[in-house]
């Protein structure tokens, strides 16, 4: 279908307009083509270009929008301000094996708490200040009740029962330093993980490197970091010392086992009984249950039984003494 | 042209009216001379139009090398 109407019809120079743009942030805008005026109905190709990190976040003035490139009709002197900003990422972390996330500081630290801080985990108030395994040594932390809550636990933990390796003793975290929802590009994040006491954190399987902790993550983009922890294994020497009614060197053997926990029963001898546990073992309950927080060496001691004849002389003139 | 009908064309001295009003025309370097053409059942694709003006209706200081006609859309009362 073509024209159906006219209309009215002028004749001169046409105009030219200027097209002004400035930027706000770390970004420049590039005009194409590029004059000081654009002559009336000219189309202008704008391109906000934003320095690594950054992005654009609006167009304002004389345009509006995020698009970009930007077409712009000069049909009159225009004026537009590109605006920029820092990228934000976030920074989720995982944790594998035993332990929780924990946020330090933590936001309740520095804004008001949000309803929502009741969903999360209960551990994540917590934190842990053991940093490797076998060691006791702690890091400085401003928050003594979890510190206490921290030895609260480990104390509780401490005595004798058999754990699953599934159900580590005490809290485990892995802390963000800053602790933010987002950060902003080049923000260097400090990750530290804390195992729970009897696990460790490990290396990744695809790589040989030695664990890195704490993490420092530079962020340039979302991340996602694992950490991973194991529990530890520890040996159970196991030695056993026969004591004779002549004095010689004891019999001894030494048993090495690996376990979180262990009940040993001795090997009794025919004719030999316990004397009692020695070294990290004590008492003689048997079979004894030793829990498996640490290397740990035990020496059984055994002795022989010991029995008592009793004779009697007498001759045939002689009465029997019972008879 | 598809349909033939009546094309009327006329044109008064003067600037139009509405030359100021984002016409991308300079008025002040202009021809002081608008034109109006009205269609009638015409229907077509294309048109060529030549418009012709006395040299004196020109504003002083244009620069004929970058005159251009433009549409100037219609007041709404129709001039």
């Amino acid at each position: 279908m073509g024209l159906t109407s006219f209309s009215d019809f002028a004749v001169g120079q046409l105009m030219g307009y200027p097209l002004t743009v400035t930027t706000v942030g770390n970004g420049s805008v590039t005009k194409n083509p590029d004059a000081p005026l654009y002559v009336h109905g000219t189309y202008v190709q704008l391109t906000a270009v934003p320095v690594t990190g950054y992005h654009l976040v609006s167009w304002s003035g004389d345009a509006t929008g995020t698009q970009n490139p930007l077409l712009i009709l000069m049909d009159r002197p225009r004026s537009i301000t590109a605006t920029f900003a820092i990228n934000t990422y976030t920074l989720d972390v995982t944790v594998i094996g035993s332990g929780t996330v924990a946020k330090e500081p933590r936001p309740a630290d520095l804004q008001p708490r949000h309803a929502s801080d009741a969903h999360r985990d209960p551990v994540d108030r917590l934190h842990v200040h053991r940093l490797e395994r076998g060691s006791d040594r702690q890091h400085e932390s401003a928050d003594r009740d979890d510190d206490r809550e921290q030895r609260r636990s480990r104390q509780r933990s401490r005595p004798t029962s058999t754990r699953s390796p599934s159900a580590p003793v005490g809290n485990r975290t892995v802390s963000k330093n800053p602790d933010q929802p987002t950060y902003t590009h080049g923000t260097v994040v400090s990750s530290l993980a804390n195992p729970a006491v009897g696990w460790h954190r490990r290396a990744g399987a695809a790589t040989r490197d030695r664990v890195q902790n704490p993490l420092s993550v530079t962020m340039n983009g979302p991340k996602n970091i694992t950490a991973t922890f194991a529990i530890n294994t520890y040996t159970l020497a196991v030695n056993d010392v026969r004591e004779r009614h002549r004095r010689q060197t004891p019999l001894t053997s030494r048993r090495t086992r690996t376990a979180r926990s262990s009940s040993s029963p001795p090997r009794r001898v025919a004719h030999y009984h316990l004397v009692g546990w020695s070294g990290d073992a004590s008492g003689s309950a048997n079979p004894l249950s030793v829990t498996m927080d640490g290397n740990r060496a035990s020496t059984a001691t055994f002795a022989a039984d010991r029995f008592v004849l009793t004779t009697s002389a007498w001759s045939p003139g002689l009465r029997r003494p019972n008879a | 042209m598809t349909t033939g009908g009546t094309l009327t064309a006329r044109t008064v001295g003067g600037d139009h009216p509405a030359i100021g009003s984002g016409s991308g025309v300079d008025a002040s370097h202009s021809v002081n001379r608008n034109w109006s053409i009205a269609n009638s059942g015409i229907v077509f694709n294309q048109y060529d139009l030549t418009l012709h003006y006395p040299a004196g209706e020109i504003d002083p200081g244009s620069d004929l090398s970058v005159f251009d006609v433009v549409e100037v859309r219609r007041s709404p009362t129709g001039r």
